[in-house]
């Protein structure tokens, strides 16, 4: 009954310090939002608006049909004659196109005799990524072309193998459907940290962390009064997030709304153990503030937020293992967009588990180590 | 304007952005050059927003202020002025001569002159040997000579020196006086920002602000004599001497009364009329004078007294240390420290910075664990106690540990709650401290933007709100005006009168003279304890028959080390 | 007034130095920090997709569809694991363990030897869209080049003349909504009877050359470490600078100092400029271990790199000061620093995410932010060599913003407390 009573008021002071405050009551809401709704925009590995230049030498009908092809589909907005060969080289170098297209004088010729003709197409390299995708769009506009001209001459090409491709999951490739679930939980974790990563060595600094130790309170009270308000804020936050994907971005959602919350309650306890770990190791709010980022730093690479952790060497796999979100971008994924059973939910959902343990304990473990 | 004059207030006043009342309001005056001039005031005066105005780093809303002809608003300022800020300005992770070479360069001092300054800096302050020290790990009376050479090296003409001895242990306080005294003896004009009256005691002229207004301006003395024959000594015993207290706070009388070992200094609002047996004529001074024109203290029954239950009476001590020991690495911070404190006792410790007087507290509340012996509180072994034993004490740090982004309402419901007061009681506990404190008008506000005095009082509130039955204080009433001080104390002694076991630390030796028992400790060791009086008597001597609790002190310590 | 004093500026200059160096946070920040993040950049972060897991069901066990099978074994794009049973990949597909499945239907060989049309199923994982467009793209080069090596076997009278997929790897990449371009037949998994257009094997008169200028093999590691760097730059600089002025606030200095002759202009230099030079031997360091460890090309000149990484870190530590003065709390500066030191960088540069796809009010964002200026200026000058037109726009609206901040930062930090 007292313990009850002792851990409300803490909760309840945990609670009015976050939102009494109105910077920081500023700092909860704002910018996750902003950073959900900017962020999600900018956060594509697709590739539209391609300004391509052309140097065209031929004067013929295939030529100029091939380039009005180009022009005609949606993602070259900015298609720009090149007047000479030097300016090939020149927009390429200073990035005024990803690629350039070079026909040579004697392209409608050579395709009129049914001889190959070549078109070259010289790509940025800089933009690795880009450039594979520009060259393929290119790429497939030239094969309709060829199969018109074909069947222009009356040649009607067999297929060999005819690949029937089917997206599962999110049929459109739609990159917002996997950019946007990836964001709430990566904003969720940026909230669940700062809210307690500082907030152990703030009570240190103003002197309140020994007014708590010299009252009846006990080290597992401290922990769970930090907890708990920590917990209800990123669960109502994370709430909040999951809302506007599923209105604002129409994100679909085929899973179990139940298996979500159960394992972002328990990813968001990991990142809140984490925080409150490194809280209670600092003396000062620097040092929290340099250990959240020495944690955050690598959790944002290695986690398959940029890229995938399949690309990554096999030796550094194992590593983001301990990464909580890791875990947890495959859940929220997998219930948002495919289902996944109760069973690999609870795969994932273990290692988090384990590392919220192990935090926190050693979170509260600190509180009592600190009276040496 | 007399060549006399070193600095002009022409009707300066200051207000700050979404404040609607002045934080200084209309003051002229002029300042004499080549004196110590004392900057008083209570909490929340003016004070340091004046020396900020002065030094430039302000600009007034309305008038103007010249230091030796200089506008403080022309950059030329800062090159002959020297200021010392309330913290010391010393960069912490630099070494005292690495600070000083900073400050030296920053004054634009010759390759050589910069050397010969910096020497005589040495001699003058004495922390030659030190030379190679961080500033960090400097005692505080060490950084606050670092801190007042720095302001120093540019050989300012005039010297601001913003409440230097906050936090600095007598011994310190008297070095520095000094060093300040010889350097207005060679010409130079110093502005020095006190809370300590007894400082302002020893200036040639004296500002006195209160809620921003200029209430005084001259030579001490001057008002001190306006309290010529209102001044008494009355000898009681030492048990009597708090219920003496008591009766003369509250006579319609007095203006003020203190307790001063087994006698007690009372101030009366109008002169005697005839002599009284017992009550001996003494000399007024300035803190006489100060209390007695912002309007006397208050009554001396702590309200605390009538509504604070009486402790059952229990016959061993509430609070024994029994040799208590702790080693931070090779050093001992305390070695072999024992005592016990009763039931109904103040219990002082007293020392210079950095003599362990932290480290024994902290041990004693559970904060540290000693290397050797134990602890014990109202029975219990706080390193191992139960929450319940916690719970019977009560502990108020030094700076106020309040959750600063809460309310008043808040805090006293958050610390409610943490020491398990519920239902009915705890509503009823809440509003009395309430009504006690007068918290009324604050109780919206965030406790963080609350005047000292009303953060002290809340923080008092917050120790006692549980009736514990022994009280942790640390270092109460550093830095707090002599009003609001007398006002805490009278609250203490409210509670020791019923039955409350008192551990105090201070470096304010009149506060200590409210203890019935003190041990002075240095080096980490106990070198005396006793009554007040006791240790008084320790160094009376014929040359020192009325030796103040403050010389019994600076005396101690300075036999101790020159063994 | 007097003006700018040598003096004081190195006085306080030295200080600050002395500071650096007693505060191993600082040197952690300045040398720590950027070697472990260029770790990560350069082992954990790749586009390069090689070893995607895939499953194939193999229903046809004969010598063609064996062949198959055998190149995407062979191919190091793809790491697959065969089976028979369709249920079992496709919850494999679900769990995420593997990325696609495809399958190669019972008359599979019968047929390619007829040389009829032979449909080939591939199902990828749309969770994730780069990696099934790569798979799409891989798959069907994989297929392409198994065609040209056994075509001759199966009709040799088709196998004269051009390779029909000329640089098949990037003829049937598909965006989103694409269907007008689609040599493959994107079937949605809702509706799988929608129509397909035959990938064909004939003679076709254009033949596509690609070549990719500056980076052949399109290693995304040459291009992303080149950003990183300015990644690892920009949070850095800002990190550094941010936490310094607020800091002399919070511990009282600054009145102190406010109080001696020193002028605002000497003491904003001298707070620049150690963190300047240690902001320079980062680079130099994130330079070198990238040279060393992960051999990335310089084709540029070192002056280029010396002149945009100076006024890049005069930039962002004049972004860390000016949070740093105003805001004069460490904890708010930290927390702002992050928000514009580390997210917008990594999000808004054009590093990973192509910045002329984003909407247009998002693009028109990311020319306040100089990251975007340096990205592109460290991905040429390691890569490309010097552009000087790219050069100087790039220089130039660096400085600008450098400028400003410096001048906002004098205005903020005026020698008065309130």
């Amino acid at each position: 009954m007292t313990v009850w009573i002792r851990l409300k008021a803490l909760i309840i002071k945990e609670f009015i310090t976050v939102w009494r405050n109105k910077k920081s009551r500023i700092m909860l809401i704002a910018p996750p939002l902003i950073q959900l709704i900017v962020l999600s925009q900018a956060i594509t590995l697709d590739v539209t608006d391609i300004s391509l230049g052309v140097r065209n030498m031929d004067g013929g009908w295939y030529s100029h049909e091939l380039i009005q092809r180009i022009k005609g589909a949606p993602y070259f907005t900015k298609v720009f004659e090149c007047s000479h060969h030097e300016e090939i080289r020149s927009s390429i170098n200073n990035q005024k196109a990803l690629a350039v297209i070079h026909i040579q004088s004697n392209f409608s010729r050579l395709i009129s005799k049914g001889k190959p003709a070549p078109v070259q197409i010289i790509l940025d390299g800089r933009k690795s990524n880009a450039s594979q995708i520009v060259a393929g769009y290119l790429g497939t506009i030239v094969t309709t072309f060829n199969k018109e001209i074909l069947r222009m001459k009356g040649v009607h090409p067999e297929t060999l193998i005819d690949i029937q491709s089917r997206t599962f999951f999110n049929p459109n490739l739609e990159y917002i459907y996997y950019t946007v679930p990836s964001l709430v939980a990566m904003l969720s974790m940026l909230l669940a940290l700062t809210v307690t990563a500082m907030s152990v060595s703030r009570e240190r600094e103003n002197g309140t962390f020994d007014q708590l130790l010299v009252s009846p309170l006990q080290p597992w009270e401290i922990l769970l009064g930090k907890t708990i308000p920590a917990m209800v804020i990123s669960v109502a936050e994370s709430t909040l997030l999951m809302g506007i994907a599923l209105i604002l971005f129409k994100v679909p959602f085929v899973g179990s709304l139940l298996l979500l919350y159960i394992s972002m309650f328990i990813f968001l306890l990991a990142n809140v153990g984490v925080g409150l770990f490194i809280s209670s190791i600092s003396y000062t709010q620097q040092q929290s503030l340099l250990g959240a980022f020495i944690f955050i730093l690598p959790t944002m690479l290695l986690s398959g937020y940029a890229t995938p952790i399949e690309n990554m060497p096999t030796w550094l796999q194992p590593v983001t293992t301990f990464v909580p979100i890791t875990h947890f971008f495959i859940i929220i994924k997998g219930i948002f967009l495919k289902d996944i059973s109760a069973f690999d939910v609870w795969k994932d959902t273990w290692p988090m588990l384990l590392i919220a343990m192990c935090t926190l304990s050693a979170a509260g473990w600190m509180f009592k180590r600190r009276l040496e | 304007m007399t060549l006399k004059s070193a600095i002009h207030l022409t009707n300066v006043s200051k207000t700050f952005k979404g404040m609607t009342e002045p934080a200084l309001n209309k003051v002229t005056a002029s300042l004499e050059k080549g004196i110590i001039i004392g900057l008083v005031g209570p909490d929340g005066a003016g004070k340091t927003t004046l020396m900020r105005l002065m030094t430039g780093l302000l600009l007034p809303t309305t008038g103007h202020i010249t230091v030796l002809g200089i506008r403080t608003d022309s950059p030329r300022i800062h090159d002959i002025a020297g200021y010392m800020p309330q913290k010391f300005g010393l960069y912490e992770d630099l070494t005292v001569i690495e600070n000083l070479t900073l400050y030296a360069d920053l004054a634009q001092l010759e390759e050589k002159a910069k050397e010969e300054t910096i020497d005589r800096m040495f001699t003058f302050t004495a922390l030659r040997p030190f030379k190679n020290r961080l500033a960090g790990k400097l005692s505080g009376g060490m950084k606050q000579k670092l801190g007042l050479a720095c302001a120093l090296l540019s050989q300012p003409q005039v010297l601001f020196l913003d409440e230097p001895s906050v936090g600095v242990d007598p011994v310190s306080r008297r070095e520095l006086w000094k060093m300040v005294q010889e350097l207005a003896d060679k010409g130079m004009t110093i502005v020095w920002a006190t809370s300590y009256l007894d400082e302002a005691d020893k200036c040639h002229q004296v500002l006195l602000l209160n809620e921003g207004k200029l209430l005084f301006n001259g030579p001490p003395q001057t008002l001190t004599d306006t309290l010529k024959g209102r001044v008494f000594r009355v000898k009681t015993t030492f048990e009597e001497r708090r219920k003496l207290l008591r009766a003369l706070l509250n006579s319609p009388l007095m203006t003020d009364s203190l307790i001063q070992g087994n006698t007690v200094r009372c101030v009366l609002k109008s002169p005697l009329k005839e002599e009284v047996k017992g009550w001996e004529p003494i000399a007024p001074r300035f803190e006489d004078a100060f209390v007695d024109i912002l309007g006397g203290t208050a009554k001396g029954d702590s309200v605390l007294v009538r509504d604070f239950p009486a402790k059952k009476k229990i016959k061993w001590p509430l609070i024994k240390a029994e040799h208590l020991t702790k080693n931070f690495g090779d050093f001992t911070a305390a070695n072999d420290i024992s005592f016990s404190i009763n039931q109904g006792e103040i219990f002082g410790l007293l020392g210079p910075n950095g003599a362990g007087k932290s480290t024994i507290f902290r041990m004693l509340c559970g904060l540290l664990k000693p290397t050797k012996g134990e602890a014990f509180v109202a029975g219990f072994n706080l390193q191992q106690a139960p929450s319940q034993a916690r719970s019977r004490i009560g502990y108020m740090a030094q700076k106020f540990a309040l959750y600063k982004d809460l309310s008043v309402e808040q805090n006293l419901n958050f610390f409610a709650g943490v020491y398990g007061l519920n239902g009915p009681h705890r509503t009823q506990r809440i509003e009395l401290m309430i009504h006690l404190f007068e918290l009324d008008p604050f109780l919206k506000q965030n406790a963080g933007l609350l005047p000292l005095g009303y953060a002290q009082r809340l923080a008092l509130a917050c120790a006692i709100m549980h009736e514990p039955d022994v009280l942790f204080l640390d270092e109460p009433t550093s830095g707090v005006d002599p009003l609001t001080r007398r006002e805490f104390w009278t609250h203490i002694n409210g509670m020791v009168s019923k039955g409350v076991t008192v551990m105090v630390t201070t470096h304010f030796l009149e506060e200590a003279e409210y203890c019935d028992r003190i041990a002075l400790i240095y080096q980490g060791v106990s070198i005396a304890s006793g009554t007040p009086d006791d240790l008084k008597k320790k160094v009376t001597t014929p040359t020192l028959p009325n030796p103040t609790l403050e010389d019994a002190f600076i005396t101690l310590i300075e036999q101790r080390a020159f063994l | 007034m007097s003006t700018f004093s040598f003096q004081r500026f190195f006085a306080y200059f030295r200080k600050e130095i002395k500071q650096i160096m007693r505060d191993p946070s600082t040197l952690m920040m300045a040398f720590g920090l950027p070697l472990l993040m260029i770790f990560l950049f350069g082992y954990g972060m790749s586009l390069d997709a090689d070893k995607l897991r895939i499953g194939i069901v193999l229903e046809d066990t004969a010598t063609e569809a064996r062949s198959l099978v055998n190149s995407f074994i062979g191919s190091h794009y793809f790491s697959p694991k065969v089976g028979y049973n369709r249920k079992l990949f496709q919850e494999k597909l679900t769990r995420g363990d593997i990325r696609g499945i495809i399958t190669i239907p019972k008359n599979f060989s019968r047929r390619i030897i007829q040389g009829k049309t032979t449909p080939f199923q591939l199902i990828v994982d749309g969770s994730e869209p780069n990696t099934a467009q790569f798979i799409l793209n891989y798959a069907t080069t994989v297929v392409n080049t198994w065609i040209n090596q056994h075509s001759p076997s199966v009709s040799p009278d088709r196998a004269i003349g051009t390779p029909l997929f000329v640089g098949a790897a990037n003829v049937s990449v598909i965006g989103p909504n694409q269907s007008i371009f689609t040599s493959i037949s994107q079937v949605s998994a809702s509706s799988i009877t929608s129509p397909s257009i035959p990938n064909t094997v004939a003679f076709f008169p254009i033949k596509a050359e690609t070549r990719t200028w500056f980076n052949p093999d399109l290693k995304s590691r040459d291009v992303l470490l080149p950003g990183s760097i300015a990644i690892i730059m920009s949070f850095i600089g800002t990190l550094l600078t941010a936490l310094v002025v607020a800091r002399e606030w919070e511990r009282g200095t600054m009145e102190a100092i406010m109080a001696t002759p020193l002028r605002m202009n000497e003491m904003l230099l001298a707070k620049l400029a150690p963190y300047f030079f240690l902001g320079l031997m980062s680079m130099v360091l994130c330079v070198i271990t990238s040279f060393l460890l992960f051999h990335i090309p310089f084709r540029g000149s070192v002056l280029i790199l010396l002149l945009s990484t100076s006024i890049f870190l005069i930039a962002s530590l004049g972004q860390g000061l000016l949070i740093s003065s105003a805001t004069r709390n460490q904890f708010v500066s930290g927390q702002i620093a992050i928000m514009l030191g580390f997210i917008p960088a990594f999000s808004l540069s054009g590093f990973v995410f192509e910045i002329d796809s984003m909407p247009k009010i998002v693009q028109v964002m990311t020319y306040l932010f100089p990251p975007r200026y340096f990205v592109t200026l460290l991905q040429s000058v390691f890569l490309s060599g010097t552009a000087w037109p790219l050069a100087l726009f790039n220089l130039g609206m660096m400085g600008a913003i450098a400028l400003f901040f410096f001048c906002i930062t004098l205005r903020k930090t005026a020698k008065r407390l309130d």
